[in-house]
């Protein structure tokens, strides 16, 4: 029975419901298209992220910021001891030690870099390996230190000693090496300063004074003095992107460079066992452990900046906009529907109709128009991302910036977005009104003399 | 059915509006009543609490013993849906229905079968002599043709009571007839029908005068 009244309504004023599913469908599509694309490059992002470019995330010392959650400079006492107690506890954790410096090459000084020290047995957390497109891997089970034959300095200084020790081993991202004119074999010196350099971007003299016992220690040991570095690798990526900057050294002989000891370390690099769940174990994590958790979100934040999150609330907040529009139109829609009506109400009233149908038509009317303009924007959405689905983002290849193309992503979510979201909006709008038709009663109506 | 002092009043900026003041009446089953009296005697109020469409301000009615005072309003409508069939003053066709949809409605509310919706709707148009305007819609039917349609959605349920409102007026002679045979002919099948005139049609055992919200005349035939 609500059926047949509910389809004699949607037939005979069907341009005016027509007009709101489309309304509907354009602004939802809308919404459907960004948030498809947004939790598109989440995911990319985030599987770029994890897996080859900041595992999960790092653990750095809490007056890192973002920037530093990448350059991590501040050191972590027993760095190692941590990352074992991590590693004990089901997370992947690798110290590293990270210093900034204004390298020399050659004779001439040159941008700034980042040596980033790693555990070069660690393929399980750094996928370096796999990008590697010229020369090749740090040998597995080698210490890159003086013990060992590595660590010579720039041979115009005071001891020089380039015959007795090898320069320490580097990979550099394909990007600067092009840009600097750089290839395998090619030396870069890492000067003097290398241990102080983390203070650059610290505007607080006095903090200078925390990192000046291993500066000394580094002096004094001659490490620091304009050690060598050798291009042995070249890993892949295009762009001149703030990442491509670093350099990657076997983290002992970073440790050595800056005159750090065994056990510490600027960041842990972590592999989150639940990844899904990280917003729990960061807080957990940092409680526990004093530092602070940067994950590849502070990634994205950190290349794209604010401005994805803006765009993402700015289309929310349009989409949003566009919304509460179309309920009011659909309330002043509705509204006079009911009044126009309300000679054929009271009449079916008389004819036995209760005022709970007269409320389910409406509402069901709601739901109707609502799920006409969700299906609508699902398709409509769907179509503009197959459209869109060639589109390559061109932070393409590489380490730190892998090739990744847009691609048409439905999640269960925003099935759901799209499928509730109208039948809300639409049942929202429809509510006063059917409320209204419901308390028509059969006499008031009888009284209109046009139908 | 049976009225006891039954008073309307409506509340008006202006004042109270007594449109019913204490009226009396008992309708037996069966009977054809014709109520009379000039504009605004209270003829059309009557028959909306006769036809339990309005409530009375002051007063009770009972049908069939019952008083239907403190019946609640769903009960209220499936009494109007399988008790009594209306006729309205006024427009009484939804336009944007076809004449077929117009007359099942009460039987598509009462929950009827599709089936048993069309074989019913064909029967009762052929009664009306509209059989073949089954398709055509309200909006498209002339004046004559809306009042039998709205007199054949009245009889669709069998109604026990049928409450009609100034059947004939604006009618035609030929269109009038037709109207008075079929209240006549659903009274000789066992309806009570409760009828309102402004002419001075002939009809009706039981004939009430009102005046100023009273019943002034009672004449049985």
């Amino acid at each position: 029975m609500i059926g047949f009244f509910v389809g004699d309504e949607l037939k005979t004023h069907w341009k005016g419901y027509f007009s709101i599913v489309i309304a509907l469908c354009l602004s939802l599509s809308l919404f459907g298209l960004t948030e498809a694309y947004t939790s598109h490059m989440n995911e990319v992002s985030r599987e770029v992220m994890v897996d080859i470019f900041t595992g999960h995330g790092r653990l750095v010392t809490d007056d890192s910021n973002a920037w530093d959650g990448f350059y991590s400079f501040g050191e972590i006492q027993d760095a190692e001891g941590l990352a074992s107690s991590l590693e004990e506890e089901g997370f992947g954790a690798s110290v590293e030690a990270c210093a900034f410096v204004l390298p020399m090459y050659g004779y001439d000084d040159g941008p700034p870099l980042e040596l980033r020290g790693i555990h070069t047995n660690r393929g399980d957390i750094y996928k370096l390996e796999k990008y590697l497109i010229k020369g090749s891997y740090f040998n597995d089970g080698v210490k890159y230190t003086r013990e060992n034959g590595y660590g010579s300095q720039f041979t115009t200084l005071i001891m020089p000693d380039r015959n007795r020790y090898k320069p320490y081993p580097a990979i550099i991202s394909g990007a600067r090496a092009s840009s600097l004119g750089l290839g395998i074999g090619d030396t870069i010196t890492a000067p003097s300063f290398t241990a102080v350099t983390p203070l650059l971007d610290k505007k607080d003299m006095m903090s200078m004074m925390k990192y000046l016992p291993s500066m000394v220690k580094a002096l004094l040991s001659g490490t620091a003095l304009n050690a060598q570095v050798e291009i042995i690798g070249i890993y892949e990526t295009p762009t001149e992107l703030p990442g491509v900057v670093t350099v990657f050294l076997p983290i002992e002989s970073l440790k050595e460079i800056n005159g750090w000891g065994d056990k510490e370390g600027t960041a842990i690099h972590l592999i989150f066992p639940e990844p899904d769940e990280l917003t729990s174990i960061e807080s957990d994590l940092e409680s526990r452990t004093g530092l602070k958790v940067v994950t590849w979100r502070d990634g994205i934040r950190f290349i794209g900046g604010d401005i994805y999150e803006i765009m993402r609330s700015s289309m929310r907040a349009i989409t949003l906009a566009l919304m509460i529009i179309i309920l009011i139109s659909i309330f002043a829609w509705m509204n006079s529907i009911v009044a126009g009506k309300k000679r054929e109400i009271s009449m079916l009233r008389t004819y036995g109709l209760k005022r709970r149908d007269n409320l389910h038509i409406f509402l069901l009317i709601g739901i109707v128009i609502g799920l006409l303009a969700g299906a609508g924007a699902l398709c409509m959405s769907t179509i503009s991302m197959f459209l869109f689905s060639g589109t390559t983002i061109k932070l393409a290849g590489g380490l730190f910036a892998p090739k990744f193309s847009l691609d048409s992503s439905l999640s269960l979510k925003l099935l759901l977005e799209q499928a509730l979201f109208p039948v809300l909006v639409c049942m929202l709008g429809v509510l006063i009104p059917s409320i209204r038709s419901s308390r028509v009663t059969p006499v008031e109506g009888l009284r209109d003399s046009k139908m | 059915m049976e009225l006891k002092r039954v008073k309307k009043i409506y509340k008006t900026p202006y004042g109270d509006i007594r449109a019913l003041d204490g009226v009396d009446l008992t309708i037996p089953k069966g009977s054809f009543m014709l109520i009379r009296g000039p504009n605004g005697s209270g003829k059309s109020t009557l028959l909306n609490m006769i036809g339990c469409i309005d409530k009375p301000s002051l007063g009770e009615i009972k049908i069939k013993d019952r008083p239907i005072g403190n019946v609640g309003d769903d009960e209220l409508s499936s009494i109007r849906n399988k008790m009594m069939g209306y006729v309205f003053q006024g427009e009484n066709v939804i336009p944007h229905m076809t004449a077929l949809q117009n007359l099942i409605l009460p039987g598509i509310i009462k929950g009827v079968d599709k089936t048993t919706l069309e074989k019913r709707g064909m029967e009762v148009l052929r009664e009306i002599r509209l059989e073949d305007r089954a398709r055509i819609k309200g909006t498209h039917l002339s004046g004559g043709e809306k009042q039998r349609l709205a007199m054949g959605r009245a009889l669709f349920n069998h109604p026990e009571i049928l409450i009609v409102d100034e059947p004939t007026a604006f009618l035609d002679q030929k269109n009038a007839s037709l109207i008075l045979e079929l209240l006549a002919r659903a009274n000789e099948g066992g309806a009570t029908v409760i009828c309102t005139s402004h002419n001075d049609d002939e009809m009706g055992d039981v004939n009430i005068w009102l005046k100023e919200g009273r019943i002034a005349e009672v004449r049985s035939k």
